[in-house]
């Protein structure tokens, strides 16, 4: 394993990106009352495939691949945590508040894909 | 390397790679992979995750189509998960960075991600550790699929070996040790699981060495890792060091070494110092235990437990099957050594397709089990009858009832007994009538009307493990109470006084035997005070007999009487045991 803080893999080729807008945050309280849990993620993980841009989560120190499924669960994001949404590139602007709103969704346990 | 520390259970020490069985008996079969094969590797670790993703998807279109698509999104999960190329591409690299195999490489990543969310847990306050743990189950599920997918659906596990394997298991039924044999199981080690459990009496019968109770250690190795047992000091060591397994590799030889200390008693016969004859019995279960009773001098048999002619069975075992395991015990054992078969005693504890068998009992250990099985199915009870009366004509075979709790039953099943003995003569085949009829005390209403059940049957055996457990209601694999199961309690001693007592009235009047044959009776400190309540016939596993040999020779049945008489009048088992311990020479 990696003495690395992060939640998997991470994101290696993000620091190679070329200089573009400045990528954009937002602080999201998790409430759902599992916290960050498998479906919760795995929605998370298939809004996040659809953009273009690179999307990250922070939890403290550890950061996950906003693709990654398995990536966001090693995250381990418990009930009433707050995280830190990072979206970069072009379609950022587009992308940040759809995946804010499932990671602040109460439930989660009624969706469709 | 790591070390952990459990109940060691069966001596010995043994090396080699592990081999993790979790509930579905999944195993790996080899760790490592020749540099040609790499590639022919990852594409069965590709293949496998295709199956296990389309068996994902299968799975929730159907649970979609039959509860909605919200219930059906359960599954949705599961195969992102599969899908993740994260997970793939770690394993993938596994593969090729350090030659592992398939197997080997999904379980190491995943096990990984299983003890990261397990160590989050440990850092989490109580709720939210128990959702960290239920991921960490997800991921545990995840890989059991694979494993499923790359090795082939559902087979025995014990076919693949290459070698044999140290087997670790969150607990072990006794259908998973059925297929034991120290060809393939060097040792075995599990997480739960007590001194007296069935898996602990099964690793001395078959002499392998075991700890038992370690606690989760799964997380923490990879089938194929190699491990250590050392079931003297009830260690299991994890992908050791050198100069562990250096040290440890010594250990084992010079275990293999070094002569039994017992040996030269084996001819010898069990008398007290003062000449009072002891039989030494042995507990076996499996046919070749048989050889074990002789090569360690025991008299003959004192409990052969027929549950295994049960389990791993789609049917029931044929009359000709119990006839052939016991026929091949009595060409053991010879025309003149007792072997007393006790029926069959399945049922709680014991996993069995048996029919009649009622699964979801609230409260097994008080349930239909054991005789109350049998006389619940006759057919099964006069099968393994007939087998008996028809294999006595061989030797000299006793046959014993358990878990006998009131008279009745034990009526019941000397009618039926006499029924089968009709049958077999009026088809004129070859069988023993006078085959003489025992039952176990082991439930206490047994023991407070021996008086009763004596003038029943020919003889008694005393099981300690249930008649302790129902006396003191205590589950002895309940970790939780297990300290209140304790053969020294007063309260037993009382119950195996009056079961003593009532066998000495009978044995004024005609030939009658009591015998001990729990694990009590397979202890050195119990030996003194058993023989000191007046008990001369103790049957215990055959490994044993030597070292309690040792103990009789140099007891005086004078100073073991006055032994027992002061532990009867004592209040506690801790007392008892403290007393038992001050006055022993073992």
């Amino acid at each position: 394993m990696s003495g690395r803080a992060t939640g998997g893999t991470g994101l290696g080729p993000r620091e190679a990106l070329p200089p573009g807008p400045a990528p954009l945050r937002r602080v999201v309280r998790v409430v759902n009352p599992l916290g960050l849990h498998f479906r919760v993620a795995d929605r998370f993980a298939r809004l996040a495939k659809q953009y273009a841009c690179a999307v990250t989560v922070w939890n403290g120190e550890a950061r996950a691949d906003g693709t990654s499924l398995t990536d966001l669960i090693m995250l381990v994001v418990m009930p009433d945590s707050e995280v830190v949404l990072e979206v970069d590139g072009p379609d950022a602007p587009h992308a940040l508040g759809p995946l804010a709103d499932v990671l602040a969704s109460p439930g989660g346990e009624d969706y469709t894909i | 390397m790591e070390h952990r520390h459990g109940i060691a259970v069966s001596p010995g020490v043994a090396i080699g790679p592990a081999l993790v069985l979790d509930t579905e008996g999944v195993l790996i079969p080899h760790r490592d992979v020749p540099a040609e094969q790499i590639d022919a590797e990852i594409a069965r670790l590709h293949r496998a995750l295709d199956e296990t993703a389309t068996a994902a998807r299968g799975d929730r279109e159907r649970m979609t189509a039959k509860l909605g698509p919200a219930l059906g999104n359960i599954y949705a999960a599961q195969q992102s998960m599969i899908e993740d190329r994260m997970i793939r591409s770690q394993i993938e690299a596994r593969i090729r960075a350090e030659s592992y195999s398939a197997e080997y490489a999904v379980s190491r990543v995943i096990r990984d991600f299983v003890r990261r969310l397990e160590d989050a847990a440990q850092r989490l306050p109580d709720h939210n550790a128990a959702e960290a743990r239920r991921r960490a189950t997800e991921f545990i599920d995840l890989e059991r699929q694979l494993l499923a997918a790359l090795l082939g659906h559902p087979s025995n596990p014990f076919d693949n070996l290459k070698e044999p394997v140290i087997v670790l298991a969150n607990d072990l039924m006794p259908s998973d040790t059925a297929d034991f044999n120290p060809r393939t199981v060097r040792a075995f080690a599990t997480e739960s699981g007590g001194p007296t459990s069935h898996t602990a009496i099964l690793a001395g019968a078959l002499e392998i060495p075991a700890v038992v109770g370690i606690g989760r250690f799964r997380s923490d190795v990879s089938g194929g890792d190699i491990v250590i047992v050392d079931g003297e000091e009830g260690v299991l060591i994890i992908d050791p060091d050198e100069a562990t397994l250096a040290k440890y590799e010594a250990k084992r030889a010079e275990q293999i070494a070094r002569p039994d200390r017992n040996e030269s008693l084996r001819d010898k016969l069990a008398v007290t110092h003062d000449n009072v004859r002891i039989r030494l019995l042995g507990n076996i279960e499996l046919e070749q235990e048989a050889a074990h009773c002789l090569e360690r001098g025991a008299e003959g048999v004192g409990l052969y437990r027929t549950e295994f002619l049960y389990l791993n069975k789609t049917a029931h075992p044929t009359e000709e099957e119990h006839y052939a395991a016991y026929t091949s015990v009595l060409r053991t054992l010879g025309p003149t050594r007792p072997v007393v078969i006790r029926t069959l005693d399945l049922g709680a504890d014991k996993f069995s397709s048996v029919s009649g068998a009622v699964a979801d009992e609230k409260n097994p250990f008080l349930g239909l089990r054991s005789v109350r099985l049998c006389l619940n199915n006759l057919d099964l009870f006069k099968t393994q009858l007939r087998a008996i009366l028809r294999a006595a004509v061989h030797g000299d075979v006793r046959v014993m009832f358990p878990m006998i709790s009131t008279v009745d039953e034990l009526r019941r099943c000397k009618t039926l007994l006499n029924d089968v003995k009709d049958g077999l003569e009026d088809a004129g085949i070859p069988y023993k009538r006078d085959v003489p009829v025992g039952t176990m005390i082991e439930v206490p209403s047994a023991a407070l009307l021996a008086d009763v059940l004596a003038r029943e049957v020919d003889f008694f055996s005393i099981g300690t493990n249930d008649l302790i457990q129902y006396t003191l209601a205590a589950d002895r694999n309940n970790e939780h109470v297990a300290d209140l199961y304790n053969p020294a309690d007063p309260a037993v001693l009382r119950l195996i006084r009056l079961v003593v007592q009532a066998g000495q009235r009978e044995q004024a009047k005609r030939p009658f035997e009591v015998n001990v044959c729990g694990e009590m009776s397979g202890e050195p400190l119990y030996v003194p005070l058993l023989v000191g309540l007046g008990l001369r016939h103790l049957s215990a596993t055959p490994r044993k007999i030597p070292e309690l040999k040792r103990v009789i020779r140099d007891l005086k049945v004078a100073e073991a009487e006055r032994l027992a008489e002061h532990a009867l009048s004592l209040e506690s088992a801790r007392q008892v045991s403290s007393y038992l311990r001050a006055n022993s020479a073992v």
